[in-house]
């Protein structure tokens, strides 16, 4: 019998596995990268070079956990900070008030922003999707005003988390090559995560959600529950790249991890490279995380306009280009024998065919 | 026991009373037609069986069971199935995979593949296993919504106009297809507007008019039935049948 595939129909080329094989091993020697080619030199050892790559995995975090909500499953939310910064605020409060280490201050607050999912989803996932939608960036900015407003969460002024001792259980470095590894092994979870959801049942039925809800619901399946799995999977994902934000920058307030343009920086990430991808994510941040560096570098200024203009500019190319992003103008243009979505049927079958229906 | 005892079912949508007060019953191996014109109130029918809608008012019970008001993946779980007169097949995903979709609720990964294969070999679509739902035609997506239905395991099938919009090569091969849904287990309430399939299937006619039910009865009494004929079939087929 055939194989069963859960995702679209592809088959992987050996040449596939040879570019992600020299892609790893490029991410795991990165930071050590120092060398010279003739007049070529390259030097990834400083901070900043290190820095960037650190965006990047933390984005890519955040928009694969949104793509898990909104691009498999077809809910589409535009307020995923909040969940980001509940992240935040729920390690770094238990830090300060209690000295509990942020790897299990993470994970409760993983566990916060599941709690949260479940709150704001079980009133608005029976709202159709504008709706939802909206309700979701209401709550986002509720979730803000709640926290500029606590008194133990330093209200407005934020959080100044402690500099402790280097240490792994602390989770604080004054280098930046242990937050390199942590940043990557996080990135690595949630598209192991994904990885796993795709292949099964759920990958199923969050797709079938996303393209009928309500003939999926006629086949039997708890659309609700589904949706609410979904929603759990991606905040609790989104709350750890809130975690370690948090200990690698050591400051947080509301306006750095409770604000609606990381929301919407996040739908932009994940929709330029492909949203419902799986590759989506980590291709779109890979590209606009750089450009928003290279543009506030050079343009100068704060960097709050400058690299969203440009964001601006590229999500509209994109949309009127191709909408499936990045990983759309790959299978379309690039190598469409492997994904021909429209073409997937066996000519010899239509040749066959005299009045079959 | 009759499969199904609908008791009095009634649905409004603002003023306009779509079902009232809507008595049936069903045996189990019947295949029961639903005719009626157009507004008549059949789809809402179906989706108050099928727990899309909750009823105003009434009864419906499944094998003895109170399923009124049930959300419709419970009732589906109950054994229940529907296909949809505008069809819902998952654009983005394989025939293999929408059909796997309606059998995964209630087996393993590798099981519903099985179960899924067998579905398509019976609806005739094993051709097209792999291609993308979004790429068939009309036909084949009513041929594929059959399969995902009956993956369900259902013992009562509600079919929506399944012949709506098929060609008339294609009609006798479907017709034969339910027939084989039919020999397969199934009880079998469908809507159509085709006599000519619903004589060739039906061992028993309901009509509709105005959300009421008109007629309930053999075929041949209902074809030839005054107020069916008035209301709905008109006197061009009483003459010609």
């Amino acid at each position: 019998m055939a194989e069963v595939s859960a995702t679209p129909q592809r088959r992987s080329s050996a040449g596939r596995w040879i570019v992600y094989a020299i892609l790893g091993v490029f991410v795991l020697v990165y930071p050590f990268m120092r060398f010279q080619v003739g007049p070529l030199q390259v030097d990834f050892t400083f901070p900043y070079a290190r820095h960037l790559l650190i965006l990047i995995f933390l984005y890519a975090l955040t928009a694969q956990a949104w793509n898990i909500l909104a691009g498999y499953c077809g809910q589409v939310s535009f307020g995923h900070v909040a969940y980001f910064g509940i992240g935040a605020y729920t390690s770094s409060m238990l830090l300060m008030n209690f000295h509990l280490t942020p790897w299990i201050g993470m994970l409760a607050g993983g566990l916060a922003a599941i709690a949260l999912g479940l709150i704001v989803g079980l009133p608005t996932f029976r709202l159709t999707g504008h709706y939802f939608a909206i309700a979701t960036l209401a709550i986002a900015e509720t979730v803000q005003t709640i926290f500029m407003n606590w008194n133990a969460a330093g209200e407005a002024k934020g959080l100044w988390l402690p500099v402790m001792k280097d240490s792994l259980l602390n989770f604080q470095w004054k280098s930046k090559l242990p937050y390199y590894y942590v940043a990557l092994a996080l990135l690595c979870l949630v598209y192991l995560a994904t990885y796993g959801m795709e292949r099964s049942k759920l990958g199923f039925y969050f797709r079938a959600i996303r393209d009928d809800a309500v003939a999926t619901s006629s086949l039997g399946v708890d659309i609700l529950k589904y949706k609410l799995v979904a929603l759990s999977m991606s905040a609790f994902f989104s709350a750890l790249a809130g975690s370690f934000y948090a200990q690698y920058v050591l400051f947080i307030d509301p306006f750095s991890v409770l604000h609606l343009q990381h929301s919407v920086l996040v739908v932009l990430l994940a929709t330029f490279g492909g949203v419902g991808t799986y590759w989506g994510p980590i291709v779109g941040t890979a590209i606009l995380v750089p450009v928003s560096e290279f543009v506030r570098i050079r343009f100068g200024g704060t960097g709050g306009a400058e690299d969203l203009i440009v964001y601006g500019g590229l999500i509209v190319l994109m949309t009127l280009v191709e909408p499936a992003g990045i990983v759309g103008i790959y299978r379309q243009h690039i190598r469409p024998q492997l994904f021909a979505r429209k073409e997937m049927v066996d000519v010899h079958a239509m040749a066959g065919e005299a009045t079959e229906e | 026991m009759p499969l199904l005892e609908v008791e009095n079912l009634t649905k409004t949508f603002g003023g306009v009373v779509a079902n009232k007060d809507i008595s049936l019953r069903v045996e189990e191996g019947e295949t029961v037609g639903l005719i009626g014109p157009n507004g008549s109130g059949k789809t809402t029918f179906f989706n108050l069986l099928s727990g899309e809608l909750k009823p105003d008012h009434g009864t419906v019970r499944f094998r003895g069971e109170d399923i009124t008001g049930m959300p419709s993946h419970a009732v589906n779980g109950k054994g229940i199935a529907r296909t949809y007169q505008i069809l819902r097949p998952f654009s983005s995903m394989t025939v293999l995979e929408n059909v796997m979709v309606g059998a995964l609720p209630r087996m393993n990964m590798r099981e519903a593949a099985e179960a899924a294969r067998r579905f398509i070999n019976l609806v005739g679509l094993d051709q097209r296993t792999f291609t993308l739902a979004s790429a068939l035609s009309t036909g084949q997506r009513k041929r594929l919504e059959l399969a995902r239905a009956m993956a369900t395991k259902p013992k009562l099938l509600l079919l929506d106009e399944v012949t709506g919009g098929v060609d008339h090569k294609s009609i006798p091969g479907l017709i034969a297809l339910v027939k084989k849904l039919h020999q397969e287990g199934v009880t079998l309430l469908i809507i159509e507007h085709s006599m000519k399939v619903v004589m060739q299937l039906a061992t028993r006619i309901v009509a509709f008019h105005l959300g009421e039910k008109i007629c309930d009865d053999f075929p041949e009494r209902v074809a030839t039935d005054r107020r069916v004929i008035q209301l709905y079939l008109g006197k061009a087929y009483a003459k010609n049948s």
